[in-house]
Parts: C-alpha cells; structure tokens; sequence
C-alpha cells in the first residue's frame, strides 16, 4: 500500500505543471551556479601559481644585507580551494596570503578586494541555491501535500480504505521528496559534466568522497525542508494559509536566525577590532623597542666612556669582551618580554573571538540553513576549520622563519644619553634557496566530520522532529 | 468606485491573518537588518577613529557612510586607506569588521531585505488576486455591479500596494529615526533626501512585484499555479539575471589579472633600481619614472576594467533587482559609481602630492606634511545624469508595462 502510495505521489508531481518548471529552474541554478564559481576559481589559481613562483624568486634572492636592513618581507600563500566551486565560504574573505617579516606576520589583501565590485550583486554558490531557493520550492512542494488533498475532497477517499494514516503519511513523504529529488539529482549530475568539461579535477584524492558527501548531505537539507513543509501543511486547513506559514519559516531560517545568533553573542561577548589589537601591539612593539635601546645606549655609554673612539671598534679589547654579554642578556630579556608580552594580547583575543564565534555558531546551527551552509564549507575547504588551519600554518611558519632566517641578524639600535643614536649590526650566513616553504594541513573528512557534529546534528533534528510533528498532528487531523 | 474596491481591499486585509502575519515578519526583518547593519557601521567608525591619519599624513580615508546601514553596496571596499608612497597608491586593509557570519550569508542591509524577500511578500499579496475570487465566485457579483475590469484591477491594485506601503514606510520611517539617537548617524538633509529617493526606489520596485503577482494571477485559473509560477519568475529576476550579465560580460570583455599587472609594476621597479645602482643618478628621478609607469599601467587596467563593468551593468538591468541595487546604492554612495570616483580622486590626490614626497624623501626628510584628502561624493544631479536616472526610468517603465499586461490579461479573464 505504502508503495502504491509513493507511485501516486510522484505520478501526480510529474504531470503537474510545477514539475517542469522545478526542473529548469534546477537545471539553470545548479550548473549555472557551479560554471560561475568554476570560472572564478580558475581564475584565482592562476593568480596564485603566478604569485607562488614570483615570491619563490624574491625569497631566493634574499640576501643578509637585507634582513639587516629590516626590508625583508616573505609571503606565504593559500592554494584556492577546488570546491569553492561549490560554495564560496570564506574563500573570497581570507586573506590571500600573509607577509612574515622579523617584527611579526600580517594578513595580506582578501580576493574579494579588487574584483568585489563585480559581486556586489551577491553570490550564486550552488549552497546559496540551494539554501534560498530549493528550500522554498522543496517547501511549496509541501505546502498543499496534505491540505490540498483535503480541500478537494480526496482525503476522505482515502482513508475510508483500509489504509493507516501512518503510512499515508510516509508514503506522501517519500513520493513528494522523490519528484523532488530526481531532478535535483540530473541538474547535480549536469553541473558535474559542466565542471568536468571546463577541465575540473574532479577526481582527485578524496574530492570525489567530498562531492558525494556534498551531494548526500543536500539531499538531506532538501528532504528537511520539505518534511518541514509537511509539517506546516498538517497543522493548516487551507492550503494559502500554509502558503503564508511556510513563507515566515522560511524567513525565519533563512534570514533571521542565522543573524540573530551573531547578534547576541556580539551583544554577549563583544570583541576588539582587528585594527585595534594590531596597533595595540605595534605601539607595545615600538615602546619595547625603546626601552632596550635605550638600555644598551645607557651600557654602552658605562663601558666605553673611558675609551678613545679610534679604540673602539677593536673586537678583541677588554671593553668589546664585556659588551657582548651584556649586550647579548638585554636583547634576550627583551625578546622574551615581547615574545610574552605579544603572546598574552594575541592569546586574550584569540580567546575572546573563540568565546564569541562559539556562541554565535551554537545559535546560528538552530537553523537548519546555517548548519547545513557551515557543514558544506567545512567539507568543501572554505569553513571555519581552514580558517583556523590557516591560522596555525601562518603562525608555526613564522616560528620557522624566526628560526631559520629573521634570527640570523641581529640589530643593535642605541640610544646614548645625550640623545645620540648608533646602530650595530651581526649576522651570520643564510641560505636563502633552503628556507621553509609554507603549506597548510587540510583536515580529512573524518576530522571535518567530528567538528561539524553540532551542524549534522541539527539536520537530523530538524528531520525527525517535523516528521514526528506532521505524524502526531495528522492522526489528529479531522478529515471532514 | 475604484475607491470603493481599493477599501473594501485594504479592509479585507487588515481582517486577514494573513495581514499580521506580513506585518510581523517585515518589522522583524527590517529591525533586525537595521540593527545588524547599525553595528556593523559602528564598528567601522571605531576602525576609522583608530586608522584616521594624523593631520599632515599623505594617508587618504573616507569616512563611513552612514547610509551605507541601508544600502551596504562597496563600502567596505571604499573604507579602505589609501597610502600614498613615493612609487604609487598603496591599498591597505583599513575598516574591515571581521565579521564573522556574514561570509556565508550576505550583508543583510535594508535593500537585500526589500530585494529578496520584500518582493517575495509583494507576490503573495498579488498572486490570487483575480484567481481567488474567481473560486469563491465573488468574481462573477462584483462584475455585476456597474463597474468596469480597469476599475476592479486598479481598485485592487491602490488597496494591495497601500496595505504594502503603509506598513512599510512606517517601519523604515520608526527605525531610521532611531538610529538617529545615535551621534554617529549623521544624517544631513542632503542624506535625508537621499534615503527618501532610496524609499521610493523600494516602493516602485515593490510595486513591480504587486503587479507581477496580479499578471500571473490574470492568466492562471488557480491560485496554486500562479504561486509555483511566480516563485520561478522571483529567483528569475532575484537570483539568476543579476548574475548572467557578470558571467556573459567576462566572455566579452578580458581583462589583465591584476597579479599580471603587479608583475609588471614589480619589473618596473627592478628595472628602475637596477638602473639607479648601475648609472647612479637622481634617485628622485627614478621614483618619477616608476610612478609614471605605475599610473599608465593602473589606468590601462582600469579602463577596460570600467568597460567591463559597464557592460555587465547594461546586461543586469534587464533584472529590475539589479537596476533596483544599482540606482540606490549609487544613491546612497556606496555604489560602482562612486567607488571608481573616488579611485580617480585618490589618483589625484596622489599627483598633486607626488612631487614634494619624492623630493622630501630624496632629502630625507621625514616629518613633512602635505595637504590632507578631501572626499567629494558627487552630488545627486551627477549620480542621476550617470545611470540612476535610467534605472528609474527602467523600473517606472516596467512597472506600467507590467500593469498594462495585467490588464490585458484580466479584460481577456473567463470570470465563469
């Protein structure tokens, strides 16, 4: 019977006059979102094997003299992410490399800077489709499953057979979310060939489990919506006024919760600006920066009051075998002070912004949308996990380049008590052709599962929770 | 009698559920959009008070635009500070909001609001206007009466889009003064007058939509098919055209990457340098040269970059969303238009202090001052006579297109 049920749902949907037109609205959206982000991607790789191999021939030609000029900056880039041709995620707001220099690493402009004038008619990712438009349809689909057959009279019909609404209710589900499905499925396959054909790697490592974990993981968020749908169209009698429920639902996912939640946890944990803290270390940088100067102008002037100034540069003189330590210990203290100092501010705000986007993730992941849009970004590359990935990477590459090149000079500024300045200098040989090169771990797919349980959670959820929902209340239903 | 059918209209929807419900989610989504955009412009005065250049400094920065809570279009891009160096412009980051959700969701400014899902509820007050009574047979006695289709159809037409406006105008009209308590929002009577433009943008565009859902209504026999009908004409207009224009302008026009063109500037500067250690000479000199080659190689660029989007412009405006986002962003400042400005100001700016910092810094002087910038929005005759002014032609254009149909749709309507 169930099946029998199925047959006539999906029958029905096929011969309808909204079928066809779901299909090439899917069949327009979904490659169509996929052949834009194709052609951006392509693009920025481009860019970014050009900028690879320029900052590869500026860093081997790095030479001593101009770390000890203090102009040496080395740029470490972000591959592209090749499934950003599914969803663009941060991809376009991550900065698109870092500079590492020896006072410290800063971010370098984002993609999105010299082409956003072209996007500011907002993005059509495949997971926006998706997200805006196949819900809402997925939810129309819905809308009038159970309140337009009880309009025209058909309802009645059929329960006076000897069929449990239980099952009545499944085979609704199953048959509706498989006209759906189906051409979801073609236009799927068609942006696939559409990718494929613009030379796409499309089977590389793991991109194909990827793909189908992103195929999979739509299908889902599809049948949530349209379970969602079932649900309001089962507690409505009128099919318009399901129309109108489904609509602030859907606003409501869409455009309001997602929000809502950064809101509040902005409200509940404010945090500096980027701006702000970066300057705040600057100025802790340049006072650290003067006191040591300072400092060693103040030694310096002690050990050598007494020496005539032709004598002072001999190497092996008592005064020069007494300085070095000395010299030695300050710069140590102050790179450990700094080196803390730094830490504690870098460590304070990345603490507070984890504080804030923790609670901004956990209220915006109430709705299904948002759940689904992180889950798909995580899974594609472009999520918050890079984010945070990349953020490592950068971090323990300065830490090797600190290592290996910035700590092979050593600069000694002065500042003498009469206000006068000298600046010394002592190095030792770099080769520039073996320095590290930057790269940044992925997560594997298991990894970016575990992080992403609140958001798979959440789809479940919102599965199971309207189905029982629609069940209960069509039980109830009154069918006259 | 119009009038008539126009209350008896608006009466009918204030007794609807239908009504509330409306009314409760556009004052939920405009107070939220306002609110989150509020802070977002917050957050970027405090970026400004901490990036603004000391008096004297050759660094340019625009202010936040406080009309950039309803139309956000490239702020974030213009709020950017532009260094002048001796070799050129440098671009730094400046106010960005590291915002944290917005990377997934777009900046939920008042016109993505009215866009998407303000049209969406200017369709579903249009979409069983006709095919509605039809069913329920009120059709067929209202058309008894001593009344003619033009009349109904406007009738219906002033009560929906008043039910629509009202509402809706009251809504932006209470948070706009709200923002006003904030000493922030400095919104002068040129910036008034311009968020009334923006308004009667919106209200045009949303009565476009009313009258969609009335055509659609006039050619469908059920309620039901109109719905599924106009959604697919809705992401149409919203999601898709706005989009092809950029697709199909990029096959027309190419454009240098702009990593090429660093390149190339790159290799200027090797050049120049080598030549300065090789022949010695005027340093100042070489720095001319390397900003002359930088401003030809930028302006290059920038021309066929303007075709392109000029191009892609032309092609969007067949979407009246897109016509809709240009003409109020352009409005309101924080549009394409005004973001190639003030490249070109900044350009300028550059030129008139090139000079005096090649030669203060060829003497080592490092305390000089210059002339600060000074941020011109062009006025709004400027800002129409470059393209608003057809885009509202545009929207006005098909909006009595679109009515006319409708009409003819329902002179045409079986009322049996």
């Amino acid at each position: 019977m169930w099946k029998t049920i199925v047959k006539k749902e999906l029958l029905e949907t096929i011969f309808s006059y909204r079928f066809p037109l779901f299909a090439v609205i899917c069949l327009l959206l979904v490659p169509l979102g996929m052949a834009v982000n194709e052609a951006a991607y392509a693009k920025r790789v481009r860019d970014y094997s050009d900028q690879v191999r320029l900052a590869d021939e500026a860093a081997a030609a790095i030479k001593i003299q101009d770390i000890m000029a203090g102009t040496v900056a080395i740029r470490g880039f972000r591959r592209p992410a090749p499934l950003s041709v599914f969803t663009q995620g941060f991809e376009s707001t991550l900065p698109r490399y870092y500079e590492f220099t020896q006072d410290g690493f800063k971010p370098g402009e984002s993609a999105s800077d010299d082409e956003s004038i072209l996007s500011v008619q907002g993005k059509v990712d495949f997971v926006f489709l998706v997200q805006m438009v196949i819900s809402l349809i997925a939810m129309l689909f819905a809308s009038d499953m159970i309140s337009g057959e009880k309009e025209s009279g058909t309802l009645r019909a059929m329960l006076a057979n000897s069929l449990p609404r239980d099952a009545l209710l499944a085979g609704k589900i199953g048959g509706g979310f498989l006209a759906l499905w189906a051409p979801f499925l073609l236009a799927f396959l068609f942006g696939a060939v559409v990718l494929m054909l613009g030379a796409f790697p499309l089977t590389g490592s793991d991109t194909a489990a990827r793909v189908l974990i992103v195929f999979l993981a739509t299908s889902l968020f599809i049948l949530t919506y349209f379970t969602i749908g079932i649900a309001v169209s089962t507690s409505t009698s009128k099919a318009r006024t399901s129309l109108v429920g489904i609509l602030i639902v859907w606003a409501a996912f869409q455009l309001i919760v997602p929000r809502l939640g950064d809101m509040v946890a902005r409200l509940v944990h404010p945090v500096r600006t980027e701006t702000e803290v970066s300057l705040q270390k600057a100025l802790l940088v340049r006072s650290l920066d003067m006191e040591q100067a300072k400092e060693l102008g103040r030694q310096w002037d002690l050990i050598f009051a007494s020496v005539p100034p032709e004598a002072r540069d001999k190497p092996d003189s008592p005064e020069n075998k007494k300085w070095g330590p000395i010299r030695d210990d300050i710069q140590l203290r102050t790179r450990e002070r700094k080196s803390q100092q730094l830490g504690a501010i870098d460590e304070t705000y990345a603490q507070e912004k984890r504080r804030q986007l923790n609670l901004a993730v956990n209220l915006s992941v109430v709705s299904p949308s948002a759940a689904f849009a992180r889950l798909i970004a995580d899974v594609c590359g472009t999520g918050e996990l890079e984010r945070a990935r990349y953020l490592e990477a950068v971090r323990s590459h300065q830490k090797a380049l600190d290592n290996e090149l910035f700590s092979k000079v050593k600069r000694t500024l002065m500042i003498h008590e009469g206000g006068g300045m000298s600046l010394g200098f002592s190095a030792q040989p770099v080769d520039a052709s073996k320095l590290p090169k930057f790269s940044i771990t992925p997560a594997t797919v298991a990894e970016t599962l575990k992080a992403n349980a609140r958001s798979l959670v959440s789809l479940l959820v919102w599965l199971v929770a309207p189905f029982a929902f629609a069940y209960a209340k069509f039980i109830k239903y009154d069918v006259r | 009698m119009t009038w008539t059918v126009a209350r008896k209209e608006i009466v009918s929807n204030l007794l609807s559920y239908k009504f509330a419900i409306v009314l409760l989610l556009m004052v939920l989504l405009v107070a939220t959009s306002l609110f989150i955009m509020h802070r977002d412009f917050s957050q970027r005065v405090a970026d400004y008070q901490v990036i603004r250049p000391e008096p004297g400094a050759p660094i340019a920065v625009v202010t936040p635009n406080p009309l950039s809570i309803f139309a956000k279009g490239l702020e974030n891009a213009m709020t950017r500070s532009f260094e002048i160096g001796v070799t050129g412009v440098e671009v730094r980051a400046g106010q960005t909001s590291g915002n944290i959700v917005y990377a997934f969701f777009p900046a939920p400014d008042f016109l993505y609001v009215v866009r998407v899902v303000l049209s969406l509820v200017a369709l579903l007050f249009g979409f069983d206007q006709i095919s509605r009574e039809r069913e329920q047979g009120t059709l067929k006695l209202l058309l008894g009466g001593p009344i003619s289709r033009a009349q109904v159809l406007a009738g219906k037409w002033i009560g929906n889009f008043l039910s629509l406006a009202v509402p809706f105008l009251l809504v932006t009209l209470l948070g706009a003064t709200l923002l006003l308590f904030d000493p922030n929002v400095r919104l002068t009577p040129d910036r008034i007058g311009r968020l009334g433009l923006i308004l009667f943008l919106s209200l045009l565009y949303l009565a476009l939509f009313l009258s969609l859902g009335m055509l659609v209504s006039a050619l469908t026999r059920r309620a039901a098919t109109s719905v599924i009908v106009l959604l697919f004409v809705w992401a149409l207009l919203v999601f898709v055209l706005p989009n092809l224009g950029t697709l199909a302008a990029r096959r027309f026009v190419r454009v240098p990457s702009v990593r090429a063109l660093s390149e190339k500037r790159e290799q200027t500067w090797t050049r120049e340098v080598l030549l300065g250690i090789g022949k010695g000479g005027d340093w100042a000199e070489h720095m001319r040269t390397i900003s002359r080659e930088n401003d030809r190689m930028e302006e290059d660029y920038r021309l066929k970059f303007d075709r392109l989007v000029r191009l892609s412009r032309t092609i969007n405006r067949l979407s009246p969303a897109a016509s809709l986002l240009d003409a109020a962003t352009e409005i309101a400042g924080t549009g394409i238009g005004e973001e190639s400005r003030l490249k070109a100001d900044v350009v300028r700016y550059k030129n008139s202090i090139i000079d005096p910092l090649i030669a203060d810094q060829a003497a080592g002087k490092r305390d000089a001052r210059y002339q600060a910038f000074v941020d011109r929005p062009r006025p709004l005759a400027e800002i129409f006579a470059a393209g608003a002014l057809v885009d509202l032609a545009w929207l006005a254009i098909l909006n009595i297109l679109v009515f006319g149909l409708a009409y003819a749709g329902f002179v045409r309507y079986d009322v049996r």
